[in-house]
């Protein structure tokens, strides 16, 4: 399946979910709102948002994820890849290797995600 | 709205020379500080916010009012640019379309300006919805902006780095921003934050909204935006070398965007300008002083050449008035003083209220086309000068303010009456409210009664004037009513306006004389007039009816009007009319010099109302002095405020109240006065005036304190003692704490902690029956003899209590003030008590002194007396007895007594006693059946 787009506001939203999860919404939008600077409504209408994409999963007030942190970033390098390397795996690690120094360990492990 | 529309085009008309002078300087002073030009841009919204204006000869601008509001009742509508070869094009264009159709209902220049109103409201709207709807979608978007630090967001729908908000202005940056780009975005946002660039670029807009319809003004607007970012980038860069502004510059261009949209908000980092403002850093040089000195020199005076309007005088030069009724009309206002012009066909009006305050100058055209010149020799030949002081007679009085009309189709307007020699009569009706910048001459005044006393000038002089029909505006219109004005002119020439409903005129007079008073109210006017040497008269007349006044004095001559007091029987008006009488008994409100009054200076006079009706008192009272049969007003009588004192009086028993009241003045000469005070019944309409006569025979010189502290007990035990009821009470006693003084010459001014005791005695005790503590502040005046007091004031009660101790404390004394220590009130309390004691010496007593509350007391219900007998033993107020088991002493003529109450619980018997003190005789005695609580007659 497609994992469902998340856009960066979203992904630091989601980033505060994964790392609590399985979170009340009430405690997660104490949580964004400390750390996001976010209003209770804005976390409410994001969570609403996000579970209308299939992202997250709000059951009686309890909040958790239907995507993974690694599913995410794995769809974000898709994106990039075929965005900007037109579809070329290598290219893309080519182009990240050149600027980070990148281990092989490193390298391997990217492939893994991307993989996945 | 019409209104509001001509004076908003006016101003922007003004506001545009300026805006057109700041572009000439942007262009000349480009190396000039760009702070400087937003500082210029802030004049220009002054100019346009504040209607305003200062008047200057410096002025640049033409005209301060290019289109006159009358423009729409001009029979040949003009306009004055201020610009002959402008005025010279355009008049001719406009009297030639838009002249009114003498059988037209509409002038055609007044329906273009109503749909030009109208399209302007409409406009003024969008902008603004426009405004608020970008803001609230912006807002809306930036929800979901995650926070970096601070105020700092972040959002994937920034393009270009923004500020948003009015009170918590956030700073929004994209996500992908360069780290190197970042530092220098964030020092620029945070530079519009210091600026308030965030409050000043809405208000902008706002302002831009309501003169949308003025092009030039969008123009600076723009270029106001500019300046802003070019001022905020200056304030960056001043302190970065040139590497850093290249990095700078970079973050310019990464940032920006390709924005068209004129907004309100945001203030984006990349808006606009970027290839002006990329030049703008790289070329930034500090400006050298010269520069800044010369561009703010030329910025000051272009600031007074057009911030400034032109001198009215100016005005009138190169007029020609043709053809309207309206030939010129002008009215200046300069705060407090002002020049005054109306010209009509045939007579000009010119009143200078200036420095020379009522010089009234007036001269009549002899023909009706006149240029500024002929005019001002025409003028220059008949003026008069008028004195105004208050001698003057009311027909050389001939200019004066009327009255300002709140309501009706005129509203804001005002009328002026103008009287000239022959006692023709003007009514002039002032435009504008707000700029007094236009006046319309309405029309003559068909009949003129003037009523005037010589004798009693300071008091009454008073007009009638009725209006039945008029020419109106150059036009057929007949005034829609009949109306009457009313109004009088108080001593310094000005005159008290009427209101709706009910006013009376007169103060002063003479009540042995009489007096003549007016009444006017919504429906009718009401005259009463008396003659002391002819009988009675009444006059009334409907509204719209002459106040034929002569029938009482000679025509055109100078009359002592009179009036003798009105009965309330004689009253037929009885709605909202006040009525004068002099009641001594007065349905059982009798008025009367109270026992304690003595002859050493001082009257006490009390009101007793045995009504069950509650009686309402005024604080106005007067005090005359007759002399020779006349009653002249005294200017200075000191004497103390008006209060009620809380002894009830009841007339039948029944449970409503009324009030017992006692007022104390001193006098400094013997003789004769009379005193007056007003008072309502509740329930009742009217007032009434009640007085009484009463002869001073001799005034002691009071001995006066030699020192503060002296003085201030002094006016302490004075102040207090009439405030409380005394019965039984044998000493006085004070306290006071000086916080701190104030010394200017003569005056002492003192901060003080005050208490006031008075003490009797009651069941084995010498005990503080009343008392209170109040901070005061009182004001000496230091004389050969003494410390004289001349001003004591206390904080308010209630509600007022904390602002007024802020009012009448510096900062230093109030902690104190508020927050009552212990130790001080120990300190009154110990000042207080050592009065008691004195007094005990000196009478050879005992007894322990307490205060009021240190007393036990035994309830009647502590007892077995009922809740119900007990408060119907209350109510008995004929009885002067405790309302608890015990008894109290009490000095009558030298004797004192005992009054006791006592409880038999065998026989149901409440038992008060009166004893001697000495013999323990009992010389009265009333018993109440406890179980009822009937007193129990024999």
């Amino acid at each position: 399946m497609q994992t469902p787009k998340i856009f960066e506001s979203e992904y630091r939203f989601c980033l505060i979910l994964w790392e609590n999860e399985p979170v009340s919404s009430r405690v997660l939008s104490e949580l964004c709102k400390e750390r996001l600077g976010w209003s209770k409504t804005t976390t409410y209408t994001v969570i609403k948002r996000l579970s209308d994409r299939g992202v997250v999963k709000n059951e009686n007030t309890i909040v958790t994820s239907l995507v993974s942190k690694d599913e995410a970033q794995k769809a974000e390098i898709d994106e990039l890849v075929e965005k900007k390397f037109e579809g070329s795996l290598p290219a893309f690690i080519a182009a990240f290797a050149k600027s980070k120094k990148l281990s092989q360990e490193d390298i391997d492990e990217i492939r893994r995600i991307i993989d996945k | 709205m019409e209104d509001i529309f001509i004076s908003l085009l006016n101003i922007s008309i003004t506001a545009s020379y300026l805006v057109l002078a700041v572009i000439l300087l942007r262009l000349i002073f480009r190396k000039a500080p760009k702070w400087l030009f937003c500082l210029l841009w802030t004049l220009v919204g002054f100019r346009l916010v504040f209607p305003f204006s200062l008047e200057s000869a410096l002025s640049l601008i033409p005209s301060a009012e290019t289109v006159p509001p009358t423009i729409i009742y001009q029979t040949s509508p003009h306009i004055n640019s201020g610009i002959p070869a402008v005025n010279n094009v355009v008049n001719p264009i406009i009297s030639e379309s838009f002249s009114p159709e003498p059988a037209a209902s509409a002038n055609p220049l007044q329906i273009i300006t109503i749909l030009a109103s109208w399209v302007w409201i409409t406009g003024l709207i969008v902008m603004l919805a426009y405004a608020l709807i970008s803001f609230l979608r912006l807002r809306h978007r930036m929800a979901t902006a995650t926070l970096l630090s601070g105020n700092i967001y972040q959002s994937e729908f920034v393009q270009s780095p923004f500020v948003l908000g009015l009170v918590k202005p956030k700073i929004y940056l994209p996500y992908n921003i360069d780290k190197n780009d970042m530092g220098h975005v964030v020092a620029h946002e945070k530079a519009h934050l210091k600026r308030k660039d965030h409050l000043i670029k809405p208000l902008a807009f706002l302002i831009l909204s309501v003169y949308w319809f003025n092009p030039v003004l969008w123009a600076a607007y723009v270029l106001l935006c500019r300046d802003i970012e070019l001022a905020c980038d200056e304030r960056v860069i001043r302190e970065l070398d040139t590497e850093e502004r290249k990095d700078y510059s970079t973050a310019l261009l990464n940032c920006s965007v390709n924005r068209r949209m004129i907004a309100a908000c945001p203030l984006a980092f990349g808006e606009v300008g970027v290839k002006e403002r990329i030049k703008g850093v790289m070329n930034y040089k500090k400006p050298t002083f010269w520069i800044i000195l010369i561009a703010v020199v030329v910025s000051i005076i272009a600031t007074v050449c057009f911030m400034t309007n032109p001198k009215s005088d100016t005005d009138i030069s190169g007029k020609v008035f043709i053809g309207s009724q309206i030939k010129y009309n002008y009215v200046k206002n300069l705060g407090i003083s002002g020049i005054q012009y109306c010209i009509t066909d045939d007579m000009v009006l010119y009143s200078f209220t200036g420095d020379n305050p009522g010089v009234v100058r007036l001269g009549k055209l002899e023909k009706s086309d006149v240029t500024a010149e002929e005019l001002t020799n025409q003028i220059k030949g008949q003026e008069k000068e008028y004195p105004n002081n208050p001698t003057y007679s009311f027909k050389s009085l001939k200019a004066a303010y009327v009255t300002e009309n709140k309501s009706g189709p005129e509203k804001r307007s005002r009328y002026y009456v103008v009287i000239d020699e022959d006692n023709a009569v003007l009514l002039v009706s002032m435009y504008d409210y707000l700029t007094m910048n236009e006046a319309d001459y309405i029309g003559n005044v068909e009949q003129i009664d003037v009523v005037e006393d010589a004798d009693y000038r300071n008091a009454f002089s008073s007009l009638i004037i009725r209006i039945t029909k008029s020419d109106y505006m150059g036009t057929d219109q007949v005034l829609e009513s009949v109306q009457t004005y009313y109004w009088d002119f108080d001593e310094n020439g000005g005159s008290t306006e009427l209101t709706d409903g009910l006013t009376c005129s007169t103060e002063g007079f003479d009540m042995s004389e009489g007096k003549i008073e007016i009444f006017l109210n919504k429906e009718l006017v009401w005259v009463i007039a008396y003659d002391k040497e002819t009988e009675t008269k009444k006059f009334d007349f409907s509204l719209g009816e002459t106040a034929t006044l002569r029938d009482t004095g000679k025509s055109g001559e100078t009359t002592c009007y009179t009036f003798d007091f009105i009965t309330k029987e004689d009253i037929e008006y009885t709605d909202n009319l006040v009525q004068k009488a002099v009641y001594t008994d007065y349905n059982g409100i009798n008025v009367y010099l109270s026992d304690n009054s003595s002859l050493d200076g001082s009257i006490g006079y009390a009101v007793d109302n045995r009504t069950d009706k509650a009686i309402e008192y005024g604080d106005e009272y007067i005090v005359y002095s007759i002399i020779d049969g006349k009653a002249i007003k005294c200017d200075e009588v000191t004497g103390r405020t008006w209060w009620d004192m809380v002894l009830y009086q009841m007339s039948n028993n029944s449970t409503e109240y009324s009030s017992f009241g006692t007022d104390v003045y001193e006098f400094s000469d013997p003789g004769v006065y009379r005193f007056e005070k007003s008072f309502s019944i509740v329930g009742e309409k009217g007032k009434y005036k009640m007085s009484f006569d009463f002869e001073i025979t001799e005034v002691s010189e009071p001995v006066l304190p030699q020192t503060i502290d002296e003085a201030v007990s002094q006016a302490i035990l004075e102040d207090n003692k009439p405030k409380y009821y005394d019965f039984g009470t044998e000493c006085s006693g004070e306290g006071h704490i000086i916080l701190g003084s104030d010394v200017d010459g003569t005056e002492h001014k003192v901060y003080l902690l005050t208490q006031y005791s008075q003490f009797g005695f009651e069941n084995g005790y010498f005990m503080e029956k009343a008392g209170g503590t109040v901070p005061a502040v009182m004001t000496f005046r230091k004389t050969a003899e003494g410390y004289e007091l001349s001003d004591t004031e206390y904080p308010l009660d209630g509600s007022g209590y904390a602002p007024s101790i802020k009012k009448m404390f510096p900062v230093k004394y109030r902690n104190r003030v508020n927050n009552a220590t212990e130790e001080d009130s120990d300190s009154l309390w110990a000042q207080c008590k050592a009065y008691a004691q004195a007094y005990l010496d000196e009478i050879g007593r005992d007894e322990e002194i307490r205060t009021y509350s240190q007393v036990e007391r035994t309830l009647l219900t502590d007892v077995g007396v009922s809740v119900e007998v007990s408060n119907k033993f209350i109510s008995y107020k004929q009885l002067p007895y405790n309302y608890d088991i015990g008894y109290y002493e009490a000095l009558e003529n030298g004797v004192r007594y005992v009054y006791r109450v006592s409880y038999d619980k065998n026989a149901d018997r409440i038992i008060c006693t009166k004893e001697a003190y000495d013999t323990k005789e009992i010389i009265e005695k009333t018993e109440i059946d406890s179980l009822t609580g009937e007193i129990i007659t024999d």
